[in-house]
Parts: C-alpha cells; structure tokens; sequence
C-alpha cells in the first residue's frame, strides 16, 4: 500500500498552513482520530440506508452553507476525502461522500493528483460507480488520466463503467483504446465503446470507429452520424450519405443520416424533399413530413405546391397540414385548392389549415361554406373562420351578417360573436323582428357570447316572449352569458330571481337551471330555499340545478339542504352531488371544502356515503 | 358543478371520452385546429388493420389511466406490455387480452430493449419512473417509434436537451404527457394571459402539495420477478425496499430525490407547464429560482426577465393555478374550473387577430393524430424538457439553500458552478451514455 498525502486543489491554491492542518494530510486507508470539533458530517463513515440521516444532511447544510467560498468548500472537500479513506467506512457512508465530492469538485479547481482512494475505488468493481460520483463531471486533464489509466487494465462491469465516463467526459485521449476496444468479443464492451467514440465526436473517433468489425451495426451506425454532426460539412456529408444508402443500417438511422444531410444541403432541400415524398419509403416520408415545418418555408412551399396532386392523399394530408403550421402566406393558393378536394380528409386538412393562414374574402365565403355542413367538418370551418385574418375578411363577415338573403347568414351571425367584432351585440339584436326562428337562434347564440350585462333585461324579455321552445333554450343561454358579464353578483341574480318569484311553477323549474348556469353563492342559497319547498317537484329540479352548478360555489348549499331536508332521497342526492364535485379534487380539499365535507358526515346516513366522503380527503390520482 | 373525473373532459365543445367512445372518434378529432386523421398508411407496412400499433412501457399506476383511455379505441392496439418486474407486465397485458377477448395477441417484456425491437410497433407510451424517462423514449426515438412520454420529462435538466436534439434528428413525434394542455380552461386562461386581457401581469401563484418526507429503508429481499438493478438504472444503488419503488400519488418512488423532483417535479410538472405556456415561454424560461425564505419571500419562487413572479402557495389557494394582472385575476383547475375577475372575460371571444394558442381537447386524440400527420403535439418534446427544467431549477435551489440565476437561452446557470453541477446526475453503469 502506498502512502502518499492528498491535497486539495483549492487547499494547494490557498497554501494556507492553517488549511494543511485541517486537512489533516490525510492518508488512505488510515482512521483518524475523531476530534472534539469535527463536523458533524464526521459520522458519515457509519452511515447506513436504514438508520439516522442526520450525518448526511449536516453535510448538505455544510455545503450549502458554506455558499460559493472556497476556502470553505475545499476545507470540506478535504475532510471528505480523508473520510472517505477510513478502512471502517460503509457503502452508505462512501456513497455520500462521493455524491457530495462529485459537487465540490466540479464546482472547484480540478482534483490534481485524483486522491489516491479514488483511484483505488476506480478499479474496484463494487465501488467503481462510486468514485465515477466523485470524478465523472470534475474538470482537468489528472482526472482524464485517471479514467483512461484505469480503462486500460480493466475489465468487464468496471471497464463498461470507464468506457461511459471516457465518452461522457469526451476524453481524446482514449479514443486509441476505446477504438481497439470496438473489436472485443464481448459485445457490450464493444457498444459501450462505439457509443463512447459517437459522444467524443470529430475526425479521431471518426476514424477510430473505422475499426469496427461491422460498420452497419446499430450503435457503430449511429456514432458515426454523432461524430459527423459536428464535423464541417465537406467532411461530414461523405458519412453521411455513406450511412443513409447502406441498406444494412436500420432505417431509423439511415433517416436521421438523410435529415442531417438535408441541414447541411440547403440548396438541395426542395428536390429531396420532393424525392422523398413522391417516393414508397415510408420511414422517410414519415421523417421528412414531421422535419417539413422546420425547413425553410421558401423550399417548402413550392415542392408542396407544384408537387402535391402527384402524391398520395395520405402524404398530401399531412403536408397541407405542414403548411398551416409554416402559416407562410404563399401557402394559401395549394391550401385553398386542397379545401376544394373531394377527399374527406385533404379537404379538412386544408379547412384546418386555412385558419391559420393569412386569409381574403374568398376564404371567408369557403370557410362559411363548409360551416354551414353538418359534422366534424362544418365545427372545423367555423373554428377556421374565427381565427381568419386577412385583408377584407372581417368586412365580408359582417356584410354577410346583416344581409337577410346571403345563404350563409347564419354562419357570419354566429361568426360575429365568436370573432368578437366590433358592434356584434347590436346587430344581432336587430333580428330579434326577424320571421327566420334559425337567424333568431344564431342571434342568440351569438349574444351568449358577447352580449353585456345590461342586456340582461332586454334578453330575458326575449326569453319569456318566445314561443319557440328551440328559441327560448337559446334565448335563455343568452341570458346566462349576459349575466356571467356582470361584475355586480347581486344584480346578477337579481334580474332572474324576480323572473323566477313571479314565475308559475312549471316555469320556476325552467328558470332553476338557468342559474345554475349563472354560478355564485348566492345564487346556490337561493336555489336551495326552493330544495326545501314542499313541493316535491321544485325541490328535485332545485336538487338538480345545484347538482348541474357551472362553478363549484354551490357546495355549502347542497350541505344545507342535505341537513335540513327530510327528504332522505334528496338528502342522499345532495350528498352525491357535492361528492362528485369534490371527488376530482380528492387531496386538493380547501379549507371550506373539508368544513363541507364535515357536514356532510353528519347528515349522511349511509355507510357508503360515508366512506366515499372518507375517501375525498385522501391523496389524488393525477 | 358539472361533474367529470376525466381529465381530458369539457373540451372546446364539451366532447368527454364517454362522447367520442358513443359517437365515433371522429367527433373528437375534428375539434382540433390542426386536423387529424383515422388513416394509417403513415404508420408503417407491417401495421395490422390499419391501426396505430401500441406498446407500454412501465406498467404500473399512471400506465392504467393510459391503458383506460387507449383501450376503447378503435384507432390503436395495445401490442406489448413491459416492465422490469414482469408480473406487471404479463397482468397488463392479460387485462388487454380480457378486454379485447383476444388470446395470445400481446407479448409481455421484461426489457423494453426486446419491446422496441419489434417493427410492428408504431408507437409507446413510457410510463416508468421519472429516472428512466428519457433513456427509454431515446431508445424508442432511436427505433424509429413514437413517444408519449410521462412528465416530467427529464430527471435532470441536462437530460433534455439531447432528447429533443433526437427528436428532430430522427423525425419522430413526442407528446409530453401534461394533459392540462388538452383542458380548454387551461388553454382559456393561457390565452387571456397571452393577449394581455389581465394587463400586465403581477404575481402568479400556484399550489403544488407536499410530500412525506421520503423514508429511510432497510434492505428486503427483491421479489424473484423483478429486476431490482434495472429499475434501479442510472441511479445511484440502494438497497431493495417495497416502499421504495412502490408507484403511489401520495409516496412511494416519488419521495425520493433519486427517481424524481418530488413535488416541484410530480405537479410542477403540470402546473408550471401552463404557466410557461401562458407566458409564451415555451422555448424559453425563466431567469431566477427563489427558495422559499429567502429575498423576502415566503413562498418558493421563480422569477421571468419581465418581471413576472410564480410564487408556490401551497396553502389556502382556491384553484390550482391564479394569474393576477393589474386588469383582472384569472382561476383555473383541473374539471374545467375558470372563474376571472372582472367575469367578462371567462367567456370573452377572443378576435381573429389576437394570439389563439393551439386546440387540443384530448391528450391522446393529439398525439395518435400528430403520430398520423406528422405534426408536432401540443406538448411536444421541447416544451416538455423547458417546463421540467423549471421543475429542476426550483428544487437545485432549494437544496442549495439560496438563489440560482439561470439564462434560459444558454441553458447554464449563472455564476454558481455548485449549482451548475447539479443540472446532470452521474449515470450507473451500464446504464450511462445518453
């Protein structure tokens, strides 16, 4: 055993007598005497997985705490690695140590010499991993040393360990070894060291790799596209093209060789890309259709354009769907086009796409069109159509809303709202005299959206006066989205709660879900007043409406009637209801909730209503 | 209330899983701004029946609510199960044969090396432990597959950045899985946020939970069916202990630093992902990480170069995340909870010219669609290692006891090599180079 005093870079940089002393010139394998003022991270040697902690964490609070000084980190780092040495030292202890070691180092000056116990764990099969804590990310060339040093004699799960760490470290130095490694009958040593020549790159583990018995294997294949990534182009492009036409490499990286060449080939971009796609090779087509949105638009676009009828319609889908994302103007002509095809699924590519373009008038009346369809594609076009900007668009909506015979009035009514024009509000209360109960209802949809709260009064006069039961659900969520507008909640409600007091009965239960659609406490303890009514039916519809809250403010009031009613099935409905509104949250309880929730106890009667509010305070699934 | 244990319900038109499952899944797909389609020529030759070909890797707790939701489709298969304990594995799949009363139909790996080899395979969801994230969805991208990746979705911050250089290298699509994007509150509130409908925003405040402290373990004996060091991977080694790699939402694996971020990694993971996505900080971040009790502040903290501030509240908020702007204040939660103050805007249209952010209302419609157009998800790969790198920085802090300066451009730390050294973990052999 050699003895050889280990000081630490910053002890070395310091020079200081008093910092030799503590350090102790600590020797490997030879327990000090433990002092009356070691640190408490002196206990680490007797560390354990199972036992106290405590040494562990004073040594992270010793770290932390000595911030970003030096001197004080090195004082550290060299009671550390004179722990580290004792012979009574157990795994825990070492694996701390070296953790922390691993931090100081890598923040500090490099380790020069490498402590000796570290190159001594190096070698050891079981504590190799653990030095590699202490030195894989240090800087300096002692520490490379050590690695390539130690690689040269090992063997087997230390040898694949110093392999990693040469590659991680991207040590040039052992490129020779780890390349006579590539032809080493065990072939884990032989990939952990093509890998290791890929992760240290350029022209030396480029050649290196060369060595390899079967350049067309996966992981030789790969390095060589790593090592050439950061080569110059004239250099890297003969591996490349040399990997991507070897059909012995698997496809995956014959494809990641030809999207490299694409990056260095600008020029060349359009006519591969159009090779490509026009092409049967379907891992390519797959590759260059998701690369597309990342080339140059101005290469993209004409191979799309000139080329797309030519391909496949799975291809020409997803390249119309490429083109939206680019969201290049240029793009609009072979968009509008593909919103014409024939094909279902072209056709809504193109549709999706359009509303992401840079639009005209004439997209608009396509879009509007199309929304007028039932189905998926017509929900598309009217999302398209909301989001379409463009030179006269917002013009050509607005005409077509306020002409009656346009056949697409329906369309640009609702589109009024949901593109949020200026003025929408009036114009679509100006067809409230309008014969068409449809442009009625598009009027209303629309003003659910945007109309202000004062309108509140002239909606609900819209709402009683209809006869068209369609026309009044409508009507009626215009009232709701009136209401949501006003900041005021007690005048929010108020409006609707003298609709409902004035109300005959059948028309209370009507009115009872339109504030449920409003939301608010206050309007949850008014609905619950009707809970508690002895007319069965107004308590089921008021259950109901506070079942169906639009937000979650109705919880105390399902808790108030769950106590107060003697109905034991709407007390159990109330129970349920506010069960499921707080059983998402489970573990996400607020402070009322679990007061909720305590009431809740109290009122059921139910063993499985009880447990299942038992179960709402337990941790969530996400 | 409107009641909905799915994540994903109440998108932009209120289509629930239990809609599409009714009506098609057609109903569901066209509700995206970028269309998607049933085709599968894309997929590969060897896809049977046209349909996208599945495989899950790691099949414990979070690997049932995908099996939940993929298992109903018609537009994939379930192919493969694995995992490191192969009773999970061999279970999994044998639920999967019960319920499309198959037989012998699905293998079950131990290995997901053995799973990705399989050219049939189209796509996988990685649903392992956060310390094996992106090793496997590397070996995946690197076989040519697909990947719907759990969150967070790295284990250290210098994971991301070569997961996202092989995405684009090898042309593969990648779905982070924080499905709070697919959420149309969610993106309602990221979109008022976006286009300034709060002014100028003030503090944002989200509540992420605690967990237990994680445990200190006496070894037991490894179960015969479980490959103790493989799950273990790159991590540093620790002795067995159930507790230890229990998958459980409220301990388990996800107390310990080693396999995860604990909270800031588990909700942070989601939560500060919609933070990044409303600030338009996708392919960026922020510049400060605050420990909590320190410059002043009570709450963990982490600070944009606007100015912006996101405090973690953990107590006493009454949503999950709240944006509070000079003009107005908006609340979101998951189960399509938004309320904004003034109330106007919880509904406010927003005008063709104003930022609209992507449509996805459901998580695995956009990533089975992106995987058939070839487009990038709503998650996608960088988005998902910047709002984990998030997470990263906010616990490096925290362990450091002290601010941490970060420039989202470089992706370095600034002025503090301790903390800098704590962006990567040293690998386990053999588990090593990424």
């Amino acid at each position: 055993m050699t003895f050889r005093p280990y000081l630490s870079p910053v002890s070395r940089l310091l020079g200081t007598a008093a910092l030799l002393m503590a350090a102790g010139c600590a020797t490997a394998d030879v327990a000090p005497a433990p002092t009356a003022n070691s640190p408490a991270y002196s206990a680490l040697p007797s560390l354990d997985y199972s036992g106290s902690q405590a040494a562990r964490e004073s040594l992270r609070l010793a770290i932390a705490d000595a911030g970003k000084d030096p001197a004080r980190l090195g004082s550290i780092e060299v009671r550390l690695v004179e722990l580290l040495g004792r012979r009574d030292i157990t795994f825990a202890g070492q694996q701390s140590i070296c953790e922390s070691l691993g931090r100081l180092y890598a923040s500090g000056p490099a380790p020069s010499p490498v402590p000796p116990v570290l190159i001594r764990m190096l070698a050891d099969e079981t504590r190799v991993d653990l030095a590699r804590l202490a030195l894989e990310r240090a800087p300096g060339a002692a520490v490379d040393d050590a690695f390539v040093n130690g690689l040269g004699s090992a063997t087997g799960r230390v040898r694949i360990a110093l392999i990693q760490s040469a590659g991680n470290r991207r040590i040039s130095s052992a490129v020779p070894l780890l390349a006579n490694l590539l032809q080493d009958p065990d072939g884990a040593t032989a990939a952990a060291a093509a890998t290791a020549l890929g992760r240290i790159g350029g022209q030396a583990a480029l050649a290196g790799l060369a060595k390899a018995p079967d350049p067309s294997s996966p992981v030789v294949a790969e390095a060589r596209i790593r090592c050439a990534r950061i080569l110059p182009a004239a250099e890297a492009l003969p591996v490349l093209t040399d990997v991507r036409s070897n059909s012995a490499v698997p496809a995956p990286l014959r494809v990641s060789a030809f999207l490299a060449v694409l990056a260095l080939e600008p020029a060349t971009v359009s006519d591969q890309v159009a090779a490509v796609l026009a092409g049967s090779d379907l891992p390519f087509k797959q590759a260059v259709l998701t690369d597309l949105v990342a080339l140059p638009a101005d290469a993209v676009i004409p191979v799309v354009s000139a080329n797309l009828k030519s391909w496949d319609l799975v291809t020409q889908t997803a390249a119309i769907a490429a083109l939206g994302r680019i969201g290049d103007p240029s793009a609009l002509p072979v968009v509008m086009a593909a919103a014409h095809s024939e094909d279902r699924d072209l056709r809504r590519a193109a549709i999706g796409a359009l509303g992401a373009l840079p639009g005209n008038p004439e997209v608009a009346r396509l879009l509007a069109d199309a929304s007028a369809e039932p189905g998926e594609t017509g929900k598309l076009a009217r999302l398209s159509l909301s989001r379409l900007r463009g030179a006269g668009v917002s013009e050509s909506v607005l005409e077509g809303a306020t002409h009656m015979d346009d056949p697409r009035r329906a369309v640009f009514l609702e589109e009024l709202a949901l593109r949020n024009a200026p003025g929408a509000s009036d114009i679509l209360l100006k067809v409230r005299d309008e014969p068409s109960v449809a442009s009625r209802c598009a009027a209303l949809d629309g003003l659910a959206l945007v109309a202000p709260a004062d309108l509140e009064p002239t909606l609900i006069s819209w709402m009683t006066a209809a006869t068209d039961s369609t026309e009044q659900t409508h009507a009626s969520r215009a009232v709701v989205g009136a209401a949501e507008r006003n900041p005021d909640a007690k005048a929010r409600l108020k409006l609707v709660t003298d609709l409902i007091d004035k109300a005959p009965p059948a028309l209370q239960r009507r009115f009872l879900t339109v504030i449920s659609r409003t939301g608010g406490p206050l309007g949850a303890d008014y609905v619950a007043a009707f809970a508690l009514r002895k007319d069965p039916d107004l308590a089921q519809a008021a259950v109901s409406a506070l079942g169906q809250w639009s937000d979650r403010t109705a919880l105390a009031a399902l808790a108030t009637v769950a106590e107060k009613t003697q109905d034991a099935g709407l007390r159990k409905a109330a129970i349920e209801d506010s069960i499921a509104s707080m059983e998402y949250h489970r573990g996400w309880l607020s402070t009322e909730q679990k007061a909720i929730v305590a009431r809740l106890r109290v009122a059921a009667k139910d063993a499985e209503l009880t447990h299942r509010l038992d179960e709402l305070e337990n941790p969530p699934a996400s | 209330m409107k009641h909905s244990r799915n994540p994903n319900a109440g998108g932009t038109l209120g289509m629930t899983r239990r809609t599409a499952i009714g009506t098609g899944l057609k109903g569901i797909l066209a509700l995206s701004v970028a269309p998607q389609y049933l085709r599968a020529a894309l997929a590969g030759p060897e896809a049977p029946s046209n349909r996208l070909s599945i495989g899950l890797i790691g099949n414990g707790l979070i690997c049932t609510s995908h099996y939940g939701a993929l298992i109903g489709r018609d537009d994939c298969r379930i192919v493969a199960t694995c995992d490191v304990r192969r009773s999970k594995a061999e279970a999994m799949a044998a639920k999967a044969e019960a319920a499309y009363g198959t037989s012998g139909t699905i293998t079950a790996y131990q290995y997901h090396e053995q799973l990705l080899a399989r050219k049939d395979i189209d796509a996988v969801f990685v649903c392992t432990p956060d310390h094996w994230h992106v090793a496997v969805a590397l070996a995946a991208i690197k076989a040519g597959k697909d990947v719907y990746c759990e969150k967070p979705l790295t284990l250290c911050v210098r994971e991301g950045r070569p997961l996202v250089n092989a995405a684009r290298q090898y042309g593969r699509i990648l779905q982070t899985g924080t499905q709070q994007r697919s959420n149309a509150s969610f993106r309602k509130a990221a979109e008022l946020v976006r286009n300034g409908l709060l002014g100028d925003l003030r503090v944002i405040r989200t509540s992420l939970g605690e967990f237990p402290d994680a445990p200190n373990l006496a070894e037991e004996p490894i179960p015969s069916d479980f490959d103790y060091d493989r799950w273990l991977g790159p991590t540093p080694w620790r002795p067995y202990n159930e507790r230890r790699v229990r998958g459980d939402y409220g301990g388990g694996w996800r107390c310990f630093f080693e396999y995860g971020g604990r909270k800031n990694g588990d909700w942070g993971a989601h939560h500060f992902d919609i933070i990044q996505w409303a600030l338009g900080m996708d392919e960026s971040g922020p510049v400060k990480f605050i420990p909590k009790g320190f410059e002043g502040t009570p709450y963990q903290t982490h600070v944009y170069a606007s100015g912006v501030r996101v405090e973690r509240v953990d107590q006493g908020l009454k949503s999950m995340i709240e944006f509070t702007g000079t003009k107005g204040t908006v609340w979101v939660s998951r189960d399509d909870y938004l309320e904004t103050d003034p109330p106007s805007l919880a509904k406010r249209p927003l005008k063709p010219e104003e930022v609209h952010l992507y449509v996805s209302s459901d998580h695995h419609d956009d990533f089975l669609g992106a995987v058939r157009t070839r487009q990038r998800t709503i998650s996608d790969v960088e988005t998902g290692h910047r709002s984990a790198t998030v997470c990263h920085l906010s616990n490096i802090a925290a362990h450091l006891g002290r601010p941490v300066a970060w420039d989202p451009l470089s992706e370095n730390v600034i002025g503090d090599p301790v903390a800098s050294t704590l962006l990567e973990r040293t690998r386990r052999a053999p588990y090593g180079i990424l």
